[in-house]
């Protein structure tokens, strides 16, 4: 199973800040979580069935903008952090 | 014009003189202020060639602007001068409400020359200027001379001071004010010290007038919408400050660990600043006419560490936590507040340390040179020895000269991880390929704050770029570079451009000043800054080749992890750089260059 980790913001909508998924991609796995953490947690992925543009998503670090994207394909141990670029990169004091 | 107070304060300490000189308007409109305006009276007035800590070398501090104005996050002061640290220029940029205060007595600029017989702080009382003896706060920690300094002169003055870090001149010694901000890098602190200058009290009744005050105010109130409408200024700064980083960037891989030894710590989560919110945060908080308020106001409340201060922000957390193998968020808050009392520069103060922990690890520091075992993660040692520095006593007399001293006495410079003898921040440059440009070219040794392309290789601001590739960084590098000096001349924040650009700064700086400016033209003078940096430095002694890594970066790729395998891949991106800049293959700036930008 994956392991997802949540960040941030991400962290208190979804209650905790790891949870194993069973999903062979991306868009499995959010769809999956959508189900177990809670309807309201979709809506803070989604909007118009597509990912808000505002979420970020790695997998073993690298974001799914430079792989492919939702349709990247997932792996037994893979690690999945998922975070708000609401909380994004600032120079740190 | 407005914006300006016209007026400059030179000191001369070993005279004991005050002396008002009127800022010539053409030079401050060439240069804005802070950063620019500081850097041209230093190239102006300063030998490159001085010895930093002689009574030659200058101490400039320097406000822009849109210091004291309703600007937001218009509070900004700077500190100008050369660096002992790294023999380059310093300028060392710093928040909270003393930088407002001096525009409040009607200063832009105050010049320190000369050394002071024994140790004495500046008293400014609005339009009155006085010496002072600072006997009685020599040897005091920052806040202690904050709180007795204020007893003497006004409860509202705002203060700035180094602590015993600074007096015994240690070169990684900050400017403390407004008792937990920092003009932290490149040994300002030291400067100061050197001259037998305590502090600079200042209380201040005057207004700064603006040129259009209707425009200004229009152009003001756009900003604060845009800063409160974006997710980062408005919500995640707020809310989680600086330390929020912890997490994001270990997960990418690039968390520089133990010394740059791995790129992922396994105690990130407990330093990080999710953790950090559940656990010490009390509140947040904001510096003079911010509207976004990312300070840390915390509070260990039992254990060894019981302390309240402030922090520590993502910089400070990483150097004395992960830099340090050390994920004990109470030791790491203690080891922040005792910087900040006792006058070091968070960054450098980390480092080192790991630069120590290192070279002991591995045998090159005998515990007898040490007087205690110093291993990685051990945050009791960290506490000890971050006491030990800040009173330079012992093992800590060395390490308060910074990383790049301990490796090289110990006959390994190549395991100190910085640039220019000034530490690295937060990002290792082999995962992120920008930063190790950014690095390596900036203008005051490795900083983050010359030219932060994590904004792009990370969170795609303003459009994503991927990390692991050194293509289109050069041109970002200098952008930014040039932007930032940009920023930083007018007095503001540069956390503001990550709700804000170039093109809303304008509008407060044309509006404030009503002298003529035009976006373009702010994007030259940025530039032009940056190029008279680079000609102080290549004066001082510098050259291209200083324009480097060390060899961990280079060659040693990154052990572990999503960045496994990566190494700093400098020689691709540095050439393009120089070519973009105008400058030859040797890294000097062409005479063309120096014309275009009214240096040569």
């Amino acid at each position: 199973m994956a392991v997802v980790t949540f960040l941030g913001e991400v962290r208190k909508a979804a209650g905790q800040a790891r949870v194993d998924v069973e999903a062979e991609s991306v868009r499995g796995l959010l769809a999956a979580l959508c189900q177990a953490v809670s309807p309201a947690f979709a809506t803070l992925l989604f909007k118009d069935g597509a990912l808000q543009p505002d979420v970020e998503i790695l997998v073993n670090g690298r974001n799914i903008e430079f792989l492919k994207m939702l349709d990247t394909s997932l792996r037994q141990t893979d690690q999945v952090t998922i975070f708000y670029s609401g909380v994004r990169g600032f120079p740190g004091g | 014009m407005g914006g300006w107070q016209g007026q400059i304060l030179r000191v001369n300490l070993t005279k004991g003189t005050c002396k008002k000189e009127k800022l010539d308007p053409k030079l401050a409109r060439a240069y804005i202020g802070g950063r620019g305006l500081g850097t041209k009276m230093l190239f102006d007035e300063v030998s490159p060639a001085v010895d930093p800590l002689s009574p030659n070398n200058k101490l400039i501090m320097a406000t822009g602007p849109l210091t004291g104005t309703n600007a937001s996050t218009g509070g900004r002061y700077m500190v100008i001068t050369k660096s002992p640290l790294t023999g380059a220029i310093a300028c060392s940029n710093s928040g909270g409400y003393i930088g407002a205060e001096i525009k409040f007595c009607g200063y832009d600029l105050i010049v320190f020359e000369g050394r002071a017989k024994s140790p004495v702080y500046l008293w400014l009382n609005n339009d009155r200027v006085e010496i002072r003896p600072a006997d009685k706060v020599w040897g005091k920690t920052t806040h202690e001379t904050e709180d007795r300094l204020k007893a003497e002169t006004h409860d509202e003055a705002k203060v700035c001071s180094i602590g015993p870090a600074g007096e015994k001149l240690a070169l990684i010694a900050s400017v403390m004010n407004d008792k937990h901000r920092a003009a932290g890098r490149s040994g300002v602190g030291a400067v100061m010290g050197s001259k037998n200058l305590k502090a600079v009290v200042v209380k201040g009744f005057q207004s700064v007038k603006v040129a259009r005050p209707k425009e200004f105010m229009a152009a003001c109130r756009a900003v604060v919408k845009k800063l409160a409408e974006s997710p980062v200024t408005g919500g995640g700064l707020p809310k989680y400050g600086t330390p929020i980083l912890v997490n994001v960037i270990n997960a990418h891989g690039f968390l520089p660990t133990r010394n740059f030894q791995q790129g992922q710590f396994e105690g990130a989560d407990k330093v990080s600043g999710e953790t950090i919110a559940d656990t010490i945060l009390l509140k947040n908080k904001g510096c003079f006419a911010c509207t976004i308020a990312c300070a840390r106001v915390t509070e260990v409340k039992e254990g060894k560490y019981k302390g309240a201060g402030e922090g520590p922000e993502y910089e400070s957390g990483w150097a004395l936590g992960i830099a340090t193998g050390v994920s004990d968020l109470a030791a790491v808050t203690k080891a922040n507040y005792l910087c900040n009392e006792l006058g070091m520069d968070t960054i450098e103060a980390g480092v080192a340390v790991a630069t120590a922990m290192e070279l002991f690890e591995k045998g090159y520091i005998p515990q007898k040179d040490i007087g205690r075992p110093l291993r990685f993660g051990d945050g009791d040692a960290l506490v000890w020895l971050i006491e030990e520095m800040g009173y330079r006593r012992g093992f800590g007399e060395l390490v308060a000269q910074g990383g790049y001293r301990v490796a090289e006495k110990y006959g390994h410079p190549e395991l100190f991880m910085g640039a220019k003898k000034q530490a690295f921040p937060a990002y290792d440059g082999r995962g992120a390929q920008g930063m190790a440009l950014g690095y390596a070219t900036s203008n005051r040794g490795a900083c983050h704050l010359r030219g932060y392309t994590i904004s792009v290789e990370v969170f795609g601001i303003p459009q994503k770029m991927d990390p692991f590739l050194t293509q289109g960084k050069a041109g970002v590098s200098k952008l930014f570079q040039d932007v930032t000096a940009f920023v930083d001349s007018c007095g503001i924040c540069l956390f503001t451009t990550f709700g804000i650009g170039a093109d809303d700064i304008h509008p407060m700086l044309e509006h404030a000043t009503g002298a003529g400016y035009t976006l373009e033209e702010c994007l030259k003078i940025g530039e032009r800054i940056w190029n008279m940096e680079r000609l102080f430095n290549l004066k001082a002694g510098l050259s291209g080749k200083d324009d480097t890594l060390p060899p961990r970066i280079l060659k040693e790729p990154i052990p572990e992890g999503p960045a496994k395998g990566m190494v700093g891949k400098l020689h691709e991106m540095l050439p393009e750089y120089y070519k973009l800049r105008g400058w030859d293959a040797s890294g000097v700036p062409s005479k063309a260059k120096l014309k275009e930008l009214a240096l040569g």
